[in-house]
């Protein structure tokens, strides 16, 4: 018992961990507060736990799948979020208005990806209380499972520190971009759970190189949303995700290169 | 100023691809559906039989008071369903062939198979 509440525990916390971590690297290149992630723990606690009540309310709404709607809209707002953090983050000019809304974004980005985690430890925890034996086991078992997604989540940190100086901005950018189109896939897979949209055949089946059960399929599922038998449409979003981020960073830079000379901002 | 507008046109355009599959849906009617319980932690039935090439929908009653999590990596499903509640998973079309899922909050007792064909 104590092994499976320690697994259920780390999944659900190193999705949100990697996440945070990657926005933190974020906040140390470009020299902001770290502050947003007070307000996105405590606002994403707090959500989560009135989404765990009402789950089982919510879930009834849209015929069943109320559920998939409520994630869906979490997993949307977090890819909004992501998308405006690269596209400022990658912009040549950065005022102070558009600082301020990579810090909202932060926040909210945070928000609802603690909320959809949250949510299900709290209902997976809630289920114990009380059971005087088991609550032990799993009590522990989620105080260490929480620990070893928090340690993750600070090497993931720690791994970015390692980057030279240089690269280490774009490389931030590729890997959100990367997180950013896992969330679309998500998105996509709930939708079709949710049978607003037409499942297809897998395209390509690679279970045998790595498994999605395995400890590295679950990582890289948590990175970078890897999937071991992707279906078209899942593999037609995830790229046009990668794509739209690309024109978000490089579209600005193009326009900026085209300009006349006489049109081009004078050098500071 | 053109980068702004650049930017909203094309949020504007994946926005509406998003809308636009949201209501490409298929007819509902005419679609099996079959129910599997969770009492004491276990599915019943715990082998289920279910048409090949067809949208099947499951619809899972928790009769427990906790939450249990249905999940299946070769179905590509994962739902909370909350104790005391139902809940519509939507699976298929399935080749033909064997599918086990799982209780994701009490993996060694409650676990299931899928059968297509």
């Amino acid at each position: 018992m104590l092994i499976n509440s320690v697994i259920i525990i780390l999944s659900e916390v190193l999705e949100a961990a990697i996440l945070i971590a990657l926005l933190l690297v974020l906040t140390r290149q470009l020299n902001m507060h770290w502050h947003w992630l007070i307000a996105g723990t405590s606002g994403g606690a707090a959500l989560s736990w009135i989404y765990g009540v009402f789950l089982g309310d919510v879930s009834d709404l849209f015929g069943g799948v109320g559920q998939e709607v409520v994630n869906v809209l979490l997993q949307m707002g977090i890819y909004l979020c992501l998308s405006l953090i690269i596209y400022v983050a990658a912009s040549l000019r950065v005022n102070q208005v558009m600082r301020n809304t990579v810090y909202g974004a932060m926040v909210l980005a945070t928000m609802f990806v603690i909320t959809h985690e949250g949510a299900e430890i709290y209902l997976f925890l809630s289920g114990f209380w009380g059971a005087s034996g088991a609550a032990v086991s799993v009590y522990s078992g989620a105080a260490i499972g929480l620990g070893i997604g928090c340690s993750l989540g600070v090497l993931f940190f720690v791994l970015f520190t390692w980057v030279p100086d240089r690269a280490a901005k774009a490389i931030t950018l590729a890997v959100l971009a990367l997180v950013a189109a896992g969330v679309c896939l998500q998105t996509v897979q709930l939708l079709v759970q949710a049978n607003w949209i037409t499942s297809s055949t897998p395209v390509w089946d690679t279970s045998i190189l790595v498994g999605e059960h395995s400890v590295g399929g679950q990582l890289l599922h948590v990175i970078f949303g890897y999937e071991a038998s992707p279906s078209g449409i899942e593999l037609g979003v995830y790229l046009l995700s990668l794509t739209f981020s690309a024109a978000l960073v490089l579209l600005p830079r193009t326009i900026e290169a085209r300009r006349p000379c006489w049109a081009q901002p004078l050098a500071k | 100023m053109i980068r702004q507008q650049l930017f909203y046109q094309l949020l504007y355009g994946v926005l509406s691809l998003f809308s636009l599959q949201v209501f490409a849906s298929v007819a509902f009617a005419d679609m099996p559906e079959y129910e599997i319980t969770i009492r004491n932690h276990l599915f019943h039935p715990s082998t289920l039989v279910v048409p090949a090439h067809t949208k099947v929908k499951l619809v899972i009653y928790n009769q427990d008071n906790t939450a249990e999590e249905f999940e299946s990596y070769e179905l590509n499903r994962e739902k909370v369903i909350i104790g005391g509640h139902k809940a519509a998973v939507f699976i298929g079309p399935l080749d033909p062939g064997v599918y086990p899922y799982f209780g994701e909050f009490n993996p060694r007792t409650a676990q299931g198979i899928i059968v297509s064909e």
